[in-house]
């Protein structure tokens, strides 16, 4: 599996982040540099909490990263949660919430396969 | 040059890391992951930001509080910040412009539009710091940055301020326009970025004058004199441009405006134009720019404290060996240093505009003194005093002379001026008039120092003067150069024709006088009779000469 295959894989877009980053090896870099991102761990953490302040800012936070190495699908998940949280008078969304969490797991799983590939 | 340095403030590394790796080609990067680092970093000083990158969404501190405390602290005012903004949300960005936010940029980035924009905002932000012909630093940008850079710096003395200016750049102006002379600037502004000094901060201060900071250790003369001269093409012809430099080292003793100052004193002490442009700073020198500085400040209150005191010398007549008349000149008795040099002070006085107090104040004296030996009926004679180029733009000074002579006409007959060429320049933007009033009040007037300058014809041609009088310089040479005779006899005869009696400076001994007697000098001041006397010992002299029937009558 390749680096464009890997985003093919967790639904990002590549040419997008090729375009940005100018070299196959900076988006490589950057992409695996998500496997030690707390920002999922930060918004779990915010909504076990009820602080929806602080849901908003990690979701918000999220979004920002993945749309940085694009990682579209998370990203995605994480705007729709971050847009009904903006208001910061309702709870966390548990459905948008989970599809954060799917996103996530997807994307972490390509990223250890892809990395266990190139060993 | 140093690169320009960029604050990153955001709470992803991730984000911080492609921040840096689009920018750190062209700037250099400081990360911080949240506000109160940043807070913290900027507080401690020890970085010389151009621009902050801020992230509005952070735990800690978040963007908006950091925007309210870096206003707080007044650390940095100018400091422009870009918004990394999540989303294009309005309400958001406008509370960040409120702040003080400048522009912003969202997520995902993109190199061009973080490239630009960042580039823009510090060129926008910039202009009160930088020259706009150049885009160097100007004076007070480059002082600031300096100022930042050495205090934060571990061993000073590794660092030197070289000062440059364009030898031929009047030329260059006159002959190809202003146009012409910006695109010179502009060459030597980059000659000087481009060079083998790698200098970490440029500046034009004004005119032609351009200064850096550099390491000492990259200065290398004779590579440098490898360039200057180098020549430049402007509307098809090549020009070529010459550089002189003034070096100052710098030890920790000055400011960073004192440094600039040495470095530019150096100039003055370039000793070949041509083969040797250049000048390092030395104590010699830093003796006399002390002294110069402690000279405007200690001006004021020295005047005061009577410690400036007028000294009479007599100059004779010629034929008879009569007391003519006298010049009144200043000396500084200084509490601690003792007497202070006139050549030290005056220049110095006339440099900071102090002179003209100064030339006032002998004017008062000596008419004061004059009035008291004539009341007491002691002996007087006409006493000269000098006036500086400058007192002709004072126009206060000038309405006191021009009324005492209204007032006590008799003063005209007993107080004289002197003036220099050096008053030329003054006296052709429109204030000749002030000669010619005076001398319609019945003053008398001197050229002084005649010869060793210019010995322009046209101060002569222009205002006529009663006497003039010539430079000890030439005197001094009557013996030992052959030409120098026939020249003074050419002056003295020249100035008969002119109507003007003549006064020769700086004679001291028998042969000197025989000669000038012969060529029909009228007036003879110097040692050979007598040195500049203190107002006692000159009351004494004029009794002795007036007892011996030897003082002029006129």
């Amino acid at each position: 599996m390749n680096i464009k295959e890997l985003y093919e894989k967790i639904g990002g877009n590549y040419d997008d982040v090729l375009t940005r980053l100018m070299s196959e090896s900076f988006v490589e870099r950057f992409a695996l540099m998500y496997t030690k991102d707390s920002s999922y761990e930060t918004l779990m953490a915010a909504v076990g909490s009820a602080d929806i302040c602080e849901q908003f800012r990690a979701a918000h936070s999220l979004k920002g990263v993945a749309a940085n190495l694009g990682f579209t699908e998370l990203s995605k998940a994480a705007a729709e949660l971050t847009e009904q949280l903006r208001p910061q008078n309702k709870q966390a969304n548990p459905e948008l919430v989970n599809t954060v969490k799917a996103a996530q797991q997807k994307t972490i799983a390509g990223l250890a396969e892809y990395q266990a590939l190139q060993k | 040059m140093i690169k320009k340095e960029i604050l990153i403030v955001d709470d992803s590394e991730i984000n911080r890391c492609m921040l840096r790796m689009m920018l750190e080609k062209d700037y250099d990067i400081t990360e911080a992951e949240n506000g109160s680092e940043a807070i913290s970093i900027i507080e401690k000083d020890d970085h010389i930001f151009r621009l902050i990158l801020l992230d509005l969404v952070m735990p800690q501190m978040d963007g908006f509080e950091f925007l309210e405390q870096l206003k707080e602290h007044h650390v940095q005012q100018d400091l422009p910040v870009i918004i990394i903004s999540g989303d294009n949300s309005e309400k958001s960005l406008d509370k960040a412009y409120d702040l003080g936010a400048v522009d912003f940029f969202t997520k995902p980035f993109n190199p061009n539009i973080v490239r630009h924009r960042v580039e823009n905002v510090i060129n926008l932000c910039s202009q009160s710091y930088r020259d706009a012909l150049t885009s160097c630093y100007n004076r007070s940008g480059f002082i600031q940055i300096v100022e930042k850079f050495i205090q934060k710096v571990d061993d000073i003395t590794k660092y030197s301020m070289i000062f440059f200016d364009i030898k031929n750049f009047k030329a260059i102006n006159s002959i190809m326009g202003t146009s012409g002379g910006d695109n010179v600037l502009k060459f030597t502004s980059k000659s000087i970025q481009d060079s083998d000094l790698n200098p970490l901060f440029v500046a034009r201060l004004e005119a032609d004058h351009f200064v850096c900071l550099a390491e000492r250790e990259r200065i290398d003369y004779d590579a440098m004199m490898d360039h200057d001269g180098d020549t430049i093409e402007i509307k098809g012809r090549q020009m070529q441009v010459r550089f002189r430099m003034g070096v100052a080292h710098l030890d920790d003793e000055s400011s960073v405006a004192g440094y600039i100052d040495r470095a530019k004193l150096a100039l003055n002490y370039i000793e070949d134009e041509y083969l040797k442009p250049y000048a390092e700073f030395d104590q010699k020198m830093a003796q006399s720019y002390v002294n110069t500085a402690v000279v405007t400040s200690e001006f004021e209150t020295s005047l005061e404290n009577d410690e400036f005191k007028v000294y009479y010398q007599p100059v004779m007549e010629a034929a008879t060996g009569k007391v003519a008349s006298a010049e009144a000149l200043v000396r500084w008795i200084h509490p601690e240093r003792g007497m202070v040099p006139p050549d030290l002070f005056i220049p110095a006085l006339e440099k900071d505009g102090y002179i003209s107090k100064l030339d006032l104040f002998v004017d008062i004296k000596v008419h004061s003194i004059l009035k008291e030996w004539k009341s007491q009926g002691l002996p007087t004679v006409p006493i000269s005093v000098n006036l500086s180029w400058m007192d002709f733009y004072d126009a206060d000074m000038i309405q006191f002379l021009k009324d005492r002579l209204e007032n006590d006409p008799s003063s005209s007959k007993d107080i004289r001026y002197e003036i220099t060429e050096s008053s030329y320049a003054a006296l052709k933007e429109n204030r000749s008039v002030i000669l010619k009033e005076i001398r319609h009040l019945g003053a008398w007037l001197l050229m002084d120092d005649f010869g060793s300058g210019y010995s322009s014809l046209a101060m002569l041609m222009n205002y006529h003067f009663n006497i003039l009088k010539i430079d000890m310089s030439i005197i001094r040479q009557l013996e030992n150069n052959e030409e120098v005779p026939h020249i003074v006899e050419l002056i003295i005869n020249m100035s008969h024709h002119l109507k003007m009696k003549v006064v020769a400076e700086g004679v001291e001994n028998e042969n000197q006088l025989e000669f000038l007697k012969k060529a029909g000098c009228d007036y003879i001041q110097g040692y050979y009779f007598s040195k500049p006397l203190p107002e006692e010992d000159f009351k004494k002299f004029l009794a002795k000469h007036q007892a011996e029937n030897k003082i002029l009558t006129y």
